[in-house]
């Protein structure tokens, strides 16, 4: 008698479709314990779930389901090669339903953006739940969809509800999408959100500026050409982004001094400052500037028509991590030129088109300090440069590509120039 | 592991065991670049000739696997040029969807994330830049949207299947 019960227990440790009251109370209570065990696990799993695969109910907590759910998560992380086991019914089967959501998952993420994800939703149930894991939604460009609407964009932020992952949003472009949509964006990933490209967005405003600027992570900016920003946002995300690389404030409405020395103030981790045609900064701006973001890399003053010599000195002074530098249409003369070639000792590409003030004497110094490293100048409109000095930039700047000498004399060297640009990869515009 | 020198790595052989018990011979060097047997083999000193059970994998599969751990051993020491990777690879992933699933599923288990990107990337292109029926039929997907499902879902994303 007694030996029966004990086959009949070990028996249920395999088949669970023996009844639990043939157990002695021992072994009761060690199912007991495993039961619990089990929800327990179970509680915790689905705790992490809603958060991360975006659903929005818990799971049923009976117990009975509950060890069905557990035992099929458990099944799936181990399986190997086997199958999933929600879909082993009598369905027909597609061969995809091999693969686990995690390996379905690891396809999606090979995806190219936007278009190819909001097609994968409208395939199946379980294509379309699996589409709003945040590990598909890190970056959302609507590049190349320029006519996608407001109604477009609430859509798909109802349909998300929050982007948690997100590290890279770009509505450059983007004209249908108005500022209530563009604030909303920040609020939901304010945690991971990075890079951020406004860039032509007309629907961005100084309110969706300041949305973004509780991005404490945020490292780029675009805002070139957002008519609707001024002054007053960037002022007030450069004191809360700290930790910005790259801002962009191209065609930025009331660009000034004040907001330049705030710049200067907090961001010093700044590499890419983009302020061209701000009208209204004078040397004093750039100054202040150029104390406080030294790990500068690429800085574009073209069109700040109030610049000389005097913040291209301070630029050279304390920037000698500059790559890149717009000058174009500033009263930059070859004194400022000697000594940025001369102290900004990685100085690749210049733009200096309508620079009225540089000679020869300013190439030369170009040429005498870059040559071995520049890679693209911009000389247009230069007429007090000579063909001379033009023939020695393209015949001793080895990794010259791209030189533009458009509207200046240069009479004599189309002959040499076919001999060498036959030799090598440069343009050079006329 | 690192301390031994390439030469003699070559020499030592494994036996890599599939599930239906098949088992293929394969150097040392070639086995490694699959995470599991390097994992396997971490706290192991004798290794020459070792017999390795590679869980629930199928010969078929376990032979490419292999083919593909030869491929990128052969690769690494004679620096194989870009193109020729490309057509070798577009080569390899020219099989059965099935087929495809099951390396899709034995490379995630025997963790050689090279293998698994390039089987991953091939259903990728499959579903790329078709329309959702057009990969239902691809992959005998049955569509279980409710009429009214499928009405919202496409009213949601009209905007971008129409681009491209």
């Amino acid at each position: 008698m007694e030996h029966t019960l004990v086959d009949k227990s070990i028996a249920l440790r395999d088949d669970d479709h023996v009844e639990i009251t043939v157990l002695d109370p021992d072994q009761r209570d060690e199912m007991q314990r495993d039961r619990e065990r089990l929800l327990r696990s179970h509680r915790e799993f689905s705790a992490q779930v809603p958060s991360q695969h975006g659903l929005k109910r818990p799971f049923p907590f009976e117990s009975s389901s509950v060890q069905k759910n557990v035992g099929a998560k458990r099944l799936r992380k181990d399986a190997g090669t086997r199958g999933r086991p929600e879909t082993q019914g009598t369905v027909p089967k597609s061969p995809l339903d091999v693969l686990t959501d995690d390996l379905l998952m690891e396809i999606f993420s090979h995806l190219p953006q936007l278009p190819s994800i909001l097609t994968i939703r409208q395939v199946c149930q379980r294509w379309k739940t699996l589409s709003c894991n945040p590990r598909l939604w890190r970056a959302l460009s609507f590049e190349g969809h320029e006519h996608v609407t407001s109604s477009n964009v609430k859509a798909l932020c109802r349909s998300m509800s929050t982007f948690p992952m997100l590290k890279t949003l770009s509505l450059a472009k983007v004209h249908g999408v108005g500022d209530e949509e563009v604030r909303n964006i920040p609020r939901t990933c304010a945690a991971s959100l990075q890079d951020v490209d406004l860039s032509w967005c007309s629907g961005a405003t100084d309110k969706s500026v300041v949305e973004f600027s509780r991005c404490p992570g945020l490292r780029e900016l675009r805002l070139s050409h957002c008519r609707r920003v001024t002054r007053r946002s960037v002022r007030i995300l450069a004191v809360r982004c700290p930790r910005l690389q790259v801002l962009d404030m191209n065609c930025i409405s009331g660009v000034r001094d004040s907001l330049l020395k705030v710049i200067g103030q907090n961001c010093p981790f700044l590499r890419v400052l983009n302020i061209a045609n701000a009208r209204n900064v004078t040397d004093e701006g750039v100054t202040h500037m150029t104390r406080g973001c030294v790990r500068l890399e690429v800085l574009d003053l073209s069109w700040c028509l109030r610049i000389s010599d005097y913040s291209v000195l301070r630029i050279a002074e304390n920037l000698p991590h500059l790559r890149e530098l717009g000058l174009s249409e500033t009263r930059v003369t070859d004194i400022g030129m000697s000594e940025l070639t001369r102290c900004c000792t990685r100085l690749q590409i210049l733009h200096l088109a309508r620079c009225v003030y540089i000679t020869d004497t300013g190439v030369d110094s170009i040429i005498s300090h870059c040559q071995k490293r520049l890679i693209s100048l911009n000389l247009a409109t230069c007429e007090l440069v000579s063909d001379q000095f033009v023939e020695r930039l393209i015949r001793e700047c080895p990794k010259l590509k791209s030189l533009d000498v458009s509207k200046l004399p240069c009479r004599e060297i189309s002959g040499m120039l076919d001999q060498i640009t036959n030799a090598r990869d440069i343009e050079v515009y006329f | 592991m690192a301390d031994v020198p390439p030469s003699q790595q070559s020499n030592i052989m494994l036996k890599l065991k599939s599930k239906d018990g098949e088992t293929f011979e394969v150097e040392k060097a070639v086995a490694t670049q699959i995470n599991f047997v390097k994992g396997m083999l971490e706290d192991v000193d004798e290794v020459d000739g070792m017999e390795i059970p590679m869980g629930e994998v199928e010969a078929s599969i376990l032979a490419k696997v292999v083919e593909f751990c030869k491929f990128r051993h052969q690769q690494e020491l004679n620096q194989t040029s870009p193109d020729e990777v490309d057509r070798w690879e577009k080569a390899f992933v020219q099989v059965e969807k099935p087929t495809l699933f099951q390396l899709i599923l034995a490379a995630n288990f025997l963790d050689v994330q090279s293998l698994l990107d390039l089987t991953c990337k091939t259903v990728a292109d499959m579903i790329k830049g078709k329309t959702p029926e057009q990969i239902r039929a691809e992959f005998d997907i049955e569509n279980d949207f409710t009429p009214e499902q499928l009405a919202e879902v496409r009213r949601d994303n009209a905007w971008c299947s129409d681009d491209r």
